[in-house]
């Protein structure tokens, strides 16, 4: 019998080639029944190893090679939980010492967390003095000389001496493998690895690459063979592992415990705040809410889950009182005790929402509890907050796993095979850029389109090493916000490393691990919709005096509800997206929870499973309301017999299938798992063979399995669309009701959203929104609300007043829109973070030193104003206060700009009148995309209308009313383009004008004869047939003829 | 009057008007023209004549044809050119001062040439003017015809062939105090000679620009030795190709390298020893590929076969090794050794080998090439 100890996986990062769990499976299927797991300085592959090995009963050691300060390796291994605890320590010590990728453990450190620790000799030279260290630190009982064997001259004189130290020093011998990769075929991928990360080529790297494959797993009889002049090598393998009883399995997590006051316990006391909360809550607090609430507080105490509750409780307490807005999201939605406690805000008895998808007894998982707050500094205080309340070793984010994908692969691999950069940029251009990607272009084909010699070896490598490296890791990032806490040290569950991000520490496991092993994870997520709320609701106080409650809001606004029918919904939270707005006017939303289908139906779960159509159909009548099966009708009632959310899919499977709960909770994981194809058709196999011993079979049965597995990738809960919906219906009434502070608000946190800050003001334009120019007197950093100008600002100081070039008229007298939304009474000023180019703190230094009488006196006392700053300030007419125009200023800026030396520093300027014309409308538009990136003043197509109507060509706005089924022109400038992998290969264009936004459908072939204009061309004039369903307006393209308007490139958002 | 011919043959056009020709780039070429050749230009060549020699660059440049400007006619003649095209066909590219002007709304040379003299100078300073002032056509600048390139060479003839390789040398040591003395007075050096012996030239290419006599004789001497002439010299042409001088930093730290000259001159002696193909340098290659690096190399010394032997054998003890020179029974085996590499290359390698002790007692090195399917004897231990 013979157990591998010295095995690197991919989670060495650059330095082996295989997945621990393919180690594992690859070892069993050799006969293998146990093996450790020892990759370098870190224990990330650990989850994924011990799951594995549990999976197929194996038994999994762990342990990690250990760089010392010496540079010499120290391969370590857990023999119980004491060495375990002593690992992750020893691991978070020296890396949070040190900087990223430079950590290197002490002497010190190493005696100090050496119990319980087995150390083998390694592969270093075998020399005496370093047994004898190893023997010092770890005591003679812990440290085994290790003899490896790949078929090397030098190896066997290695193998000697350290039998011969062996001997001397009285030390058991061990053979090992020194694996690096499962099977010999992947050493050609672990030398590529070994280029990378050396950042060299293979033909550079020389002798850094492998001598032979030989670092393979082999089976135990032939490392038998390999090793039979030293038996005892082979036998001592044996009786370590059985030495070894450390698994992931003892782990000895356990979450913080929730300080009470005494003679209070967690229980009572969450009970107590959940009953304070409710009253609040649900007004009134009636019966059904105290049942549920009951019932929920009963299975959490016997779960003993209080404190978890009350740390999330906490936090929320924490976000409130510190004005920060939070709310839950995810299965929490589900709970009442989460809505009592505020941590949600979504009423899931009014909601008929499903507590069983949040917690249940059977599954003996934690809840997963998610926090939507602000995105940037609101949610970094948050996570400070947790890092301050469990300490700095007691609080972590979790890992994101890096894997090589496309593009990554595409790049690392070629400049492993030395392709030049040029080559380079085009294999990774090759990869696919768009969504979608024609079944018919192979990588084969692709190459060699792209002009790639197949029956080049290094070309034919590449291909088959790109395909090799898919999935495998590239480093540890950062999840967007998973925090994991715990009571005590988590240092000594898991090791900790600093994150790129100052002030930040990660756990070595990611979410999935986390999951895996019980570590309980609250997701701190950043959504800049949350900050737009947070900064409206500040604003609205600051300028109208008035309190808006999100929590209180009006239940069935009527704007609102028009707005969502009618489609015009930019800037509003998931509703915005082309799709979504092409759906709403069928969809027509009257209520709440119709909100909460739409954020759920335009999904690729929904889409992929051809859900979308029947429930449009059957929602405005077209279609019977009929179900997959009458078995499934109450779970299905709501959505009109189309399965729209995951909590119908895991009822659907309990009913149809005779899932458990547990079982339908494997589903859901498999769903969102990314790593989860062969668990897929595993639970696939599991529900046909329920469903057929229920009598489901045929196209039933097929119908409710392809419900089911479209969800795999982008299912998506109710409870978490209903938060969704929340924020949706707030960013509507916000939009509706109070535009001049939504409107600034979201232009600050950008970038978010669908829509570009152009096509935001001019939305907001056309919805009688005012706004100011950025102005070198008014201006914030930020963007701010102003009172409404009558007519035209005044000047400030020592100026006289000038026509207001770019102060935008609104464009509401002709709009539709501007009709169902109130007047602004507030102008929007726009801020100098919109100005390209200008620092904050030279925006600063302008705001403290204002007012200026001269161009001369802005730059004498604006400290750290750089040439490029000023003239960009004149450009944008940020300077026109001073005087004059935007051609003025640029006159004034480069003279003031020129040092005048200092003979004459102090002579006063003679005022001279600028021989330069004024910028044009269409310059001045130029100026404003080009300075901000948007324009507050004429749209760029309304320079060109009068010539487009006598071309016979529509606007946006007159599209409406042409004819169903008719050839019509329009021509605008593109905003977006997008070519969705659901979609199969159509393109989807939205291109705008000064009336609206006209919505263009392109396909696959149409768009591969114009693929150049169409995703090139800033201006676009494009003829097709009109379609009109039920009042979602598109052009069935036909054809797309460039535009060659000499005015400003108007950005898009291309999803490509 | 000066004027500019833009056109493919600018060079040659403009050479039959004058010997004082300036060439802008391969097709524009200007000079000064008097009045009576004036007449002499043909209609159908894009030819600008102007009171400067900018204002003739720039209308050759842009207007098509003959183009005569007549001093105070350039604004309304030129004053329509876009400015970008205007600057760029006369001077160097400045993106930022095109930006300036952009943003200021000056298209055309005529917005240029009306801007206020002194706002200009004050926004863009002396090259603002200049610019200006080629907008204006009142631009002027001296005629900077190109000069031929000095030629270092120095010839004799000799009624007399010369036989002997010290008067030779005499000669060749005189040119070489005259050519390097020129090449002292345009601070330059010496980067190749070429000597000119009857019909035969040789070039010396020097490792390192020198203009010191001594060696480069020395060097001449040499070469010489190595290729004596094969007839008798009736003429010498010693022709040196100019280089910039050597500049050298020594360091107090660095321990001191050869002399360039003693090197150049050892080697050159070695070289007249065994060739010039024979001379090369040593150098370890950075790869596991059996037989070119250090690595895995055996205590003892190994002596290769070359090329490698053929063989027929199983590699166990008490097996026979057969190949054409020798044959013999296994006594001791040890092994395999595996390599293999270049996976991405045309050539890669994959084999094991075996350490035999054969019956003869010596020790030989057995290879299985996986790839050729070869069993090779490569050599043996010494």
């Amino acid at each position: 019998m013979f157990v591998d100890f010295h095995t690197r996986s991919a989670f060495s990062f650059l330095s082996a080639a295989s997945l621990p769990e393919d180690l594992i499976q690859r070892a069993s299927a050799l006969g293998h029944s146990a093996m450790a797991l020892m990759d370098l300085d870190n224990l990330s592959g650990a989850p994924r190893f011990y799951m594995a090995a549990k999976k197929i009963g194996a038994k999994a050691h762990l342990g990690a090679e250990i760089t010392g300060e010496d540079g010499d390796l120290y391969p370590l291994l857990a023999e119980n939980r004491t060495g375990y605890r002593n690992l992750c320590q020893l691991i978070t010590s020296m890396k949070l010492r040190a900087p990223k990728g430079e950590a290197t453990a002490s002497d010190a450190e190493l005696s100090q967390f050496g119990e319980g620790l087995v150390c083998l000799t390694g592969e270093g030279p075998p020399t005496r003095a370093r047994f004898e260290k190893r023997i010092r630190l770890f005591g003679t009982r812990n440290v085994y000389a290790e003899v490896q064997r790949h078929l090397q001259r030098d190896e066997e004189a290695r193998n000697q001496a350290v039998i011969d130290l062996a001997r001397s020093l009285q030390l058991p011998l061990l053979a090992t493998n020194g694996v690096r990769h499962a099977t010999s075929q992947e050493r050609e991928l672990f030398d590529a690895l070994t280029a990378v990360r050396h950042k060299t080529t293979v033909m550079s790297a020389g002798k850094l690459l492998a001598r032979n494959a030989e670092r393979y797993l082999k089976p135990p009889r032939e490392m038998a063979k390999l090793f039979s002049d030293i038996p005892e090598a082979v036998a001592e393998t044996h009786e370590l592992s059985q030495r070894l009883n450390f698994t992931l399995a003892n782990l000895g997590y356990e979450f913080p415990r929730y300080p009470v006051a005494a003679g209070e316990t967690m229980h009572s006391f969450l009970r107590a705040r959940t009953e304070e909360g409710a009253r609040q809550r649900f007004r009134p607090y009636h019966e059904k809410a105290r049942r549920q609430i009951d019932r929920e507080l009963k299975l959490i105490e016997k779960l003993d889950l209080s404190g978890y509750f009350l740390i999330v409780w906490d936090l929320v307490q924490f976000c409130r009182n510190n004005g920060i807005l939070a709310q839950g999201r995810g299965s929490a939605a589900n709970s009442a005790v989460c809505y009592s406690l505020g941590i949600t805000a979504v009423d899931p008895i009014a909601m008929d929402l499903l507590f069983e998808r949040f917690l249940s007894e059977e599954r003996g998982e934690w809840p997963d509890i998610d926090l939507d707050l602000p995105s940037g500094d609101q949610r970094e205080r948050v996570i400070q907050y947790v890092y301050q309340r469990y300490g700095a070793r007691g609080a972590a984010m979790t890992a994101n796993v890096i894997t090589y994908r496309g593009r990554s692969a595409a790049r690392d691999i070629g400049k492993a095979l030395g392709f030049d950069p040029a080559a380079l940029d085009k294999l990774a251009s090759l990869v696919a850029t768009w969504g979608w990607r024609d079944p018919r272009e192979t990588a084969q084909k692709q190459f060699e389109q792209a002009g790639f010699d197949l029956t080049n070896p290094r070309i034919e490598k590449y291909l088959s090493l790109y395909t090799a490296a898919q999935n495998l890791p590239r480093h540890l990032g950062q999840h967007s916000g998973g925090m994991v806490v715990c009571q005590g040290q988590l240092d000594q569950v898991v090791p900790l490393e600093p994150a790129t991000m100052p002030g930040r520490v990660i756990i070595q496991w990611d979410k999935e691990d986390c999951a895996d092993l019980g570590l309980v994870k609250v997701d701190l997520l950043g959504l800049g919709m949350m900050a737009v709320l947070e900064e409206s609701l500040a604003l609205i106080k600051e300028h109208q005096h008035e309190d808006v409650d999100l929590a209180h809001l009006p239940q069935d606004d009527e704007a609102v509800y028009d707005a969502l029918q009618r489609a015009d919904t930019i800037g509003m939270f998931q509703v915005e997206s082309r799709a979504q707005m092409s759906c709403l006017p069928r969809l027509k939303p009257k209520k709440f929870y119709d909100i909460v289908v739409q954020v759920a139906i335009i999904r690729p779960g929904p889409i992929v499973g051809k859900m979308l159509h029947p429930y449009l159909n059957r929602r405005q009548g077209f279609e019977e309301a009929a179900c997959l099966h009458p078995s499934l009708e109450t779970v299905l009632k709501r959505t009109l017999g189309v399965p729209l959310f995951q909590e119908q899919l895991l009822r659907i499977a309990m009913i149809a299938a005779n899932f458990t709960g547990g079982e339908a909770e494997e589903l859901r994981r498999a769903m969102g798992f990314k790593r989860s194809e062969a668990r897929m058709r595993d639970i696939e196999t599991r529900l046909r063979a329920g469903m057929t011993e229920n009598g489901i079979v045929g196209d039933t049965q097929d119908r409710i399995v392809q419900s089911i597995t479209s969800f795999a990738l982008y299912g998506f809960p109710e409870s978490h669309a209903a938060s969704f919906a929340l924020i949706a219906y707030a960013s509507a009434y916000l939009k509706c009701h109070y535009l001049a502070a939504f409107t600034t608000a979201i232009l600050n946190q950008q970038p978010m959203g669908f829509y570009h800050p152009a096509t935001l003001v001019k939305d907001a334009q056309r919805h009688g929104q005012h706004f100011l120019p950025v102005d070198i007197h008014q201006s914030q950093w930020p963007c701010t609300i102003s009172p409404q100008p009558i007519k035209c600002e005044t000047a400030p100081l020592g100026s006289t007043p000038q026509p207001c070039e770019s102060a935008s008229p609104p464009f509401g007298a002709a709009s539709q829109a501007a009709a169902d939304f109130q007047p602004a009474p507030f102008a929007v000023r726009l801020g100098f973070n919109y100005v390209r180019g200008l620092r904050q703190e030279t925006a600063e230094a302008l705001i403290a030193a204002r007012p200026f009488t001269s161009m001369v006196d802005l730059v004498l006392r604006t400290r750290g104003l750089s040439k490029a700053e000023l003239r960009m300030l004149a450009e944008i007419g940020a300077l026109n206060s001073l005087g004059g125009h935007r051609r003025d200023a640029l006159w004034e800026a480069e003279r003031a700009l020129r040092p005048a030396g200092p003979l004459f520093e102090a002579l006063d300027e003679p005022r001279e009148p600028s021989p330069l014309a004024q910028m044009s409308p269409a310059e001045r538009i130029r100026a404003d995309f080009y300075g901000t990136g948007l324009t507050i003043g004429i749209h760029p197509m309304s320079l060109h209308r009068e010539s487009l109507r006598t071309r016979g060509i529509l606007s946006a706005s007159t599209l409406k009313r042409a004819k169903r089924g008719s050839t019509v022109q329009v021509a605008g400038c593109v905003i977006c383009r997008q070519r969705p992998g659901t979609a199969k290969g159509f393109l989807f264009l939205s291109i705008e004008d000064e009336t609206g936004i006209a919505n263009a459908i392109v396909e696959p072939d149409l768009f591969d004869q114009n693929r150049e204009v169409l995703t090139t061309a800033p201006y676009l004039l494009i003829e097709g047939l009109l379609q009109n369903q039920q009042g979602a307006v598109s052009i069935k393209l036909r054809r797309a003829e460039r535009l060659n308007f000499a005015t400003a490139k108007v950005p898009s958002h291309d999803f490509h | 009057m000066f004027a500019c011919i833009h056109a493919p043959q600018a060079a040659a056009l403009a050479d039959s008007f004058s010997p004082h020709v300036e060439m802008i780039d391969e097709t524009t070429a200007v000079f000064s023209i008097t009045q009576r050749q004036l007449a002499q230009i043909p209609e159908s060549l894009q030819i600008a004549v102007a009171a400067t020699v900018e204002t003739a660059i720039l209308a050759a440049r842009n207007l098509p044809g003959y183009t005569f400007i007549a001093p105070g006619d350039e604004p309304r003649l030129l004053g329509h050119l876009p400015i970008e095209v205007a600057i760029t066909s006369t001077l160097p590219p400045d993106p930022e001062l095109f930006q300036t002007f952009d943003l200021w709304g000056i298209r055309s040379l005529s917005d240029l040439a009306k801007l206020p003299d002194e706002g200009l100078a004050d926004r863009l300073g002396p090259r603002g003017l200049s610019l200006q002032k080629l907008a204006r056509g009142v631009l002027s600048r001296p005629l900077r015809p190109l000069l031929p390139e000095p030629v270092y060479e120095e010839s004799a003839e000799f009624d007399h062939p010369i036989e002997q390789r010290e008067p030779l040398l005499f000669l060749l040591g005189r040119f070489l105090y005259d050519l390097t003395a020129k090449l002292r007075a345009q601070s330059l050096s010496c980067g190749t000679l070429h000597i000119t012996l009857g019909p035969h030239t040789r070039a010396l290419g020097l490792p390192f620009p020198t203009r010191d006599i001594k060696f480069l004789l020395k060097l001449i001497e040499h070469s010489l030795e190595r290729h004596p002439p094969t007839q008798a010299i009736e003429r010498v042409v010693l022709r040196i190709d100019p280089v910039q001088p050597r500049r050298v930093q020594h360091d107090l730290f660095t321990l001191a390298a050869p002399e360039p000259e003693k090197l150049e001159l050892t080697l050159g002696k070695i070289r007249a020893l065994v060739g010039d193909g024979n001379v090369l340098y040593p150098q370890l290659r950075d790869t596991h590929r059996p037989g070119a690096g250090l690595n895995d190399a055996p205590a003892l010394a190994f002596r290769y076969f070359r090329p490698p032997l053929e063989a027929r054998v199983d590699p166990q003890p008490g097996k026979l090794l057969w190949t054409r020179q020798f044959q013999g029974r296994i006594l001791n085996i040890a092994g395999p050794w595996r390599s293999s590499g270049d996976w991405w290359h045309c050539d890669p390698w994959d084999r094991d080998e075996w350490d035999l002790l054969l019956s003869d007692g010596a020790l030989y090195r057995l290879v299985q090439n996986h790839l050729a399917r070869q069993w090779l004897v490569e050599g043996t231990y010494d």
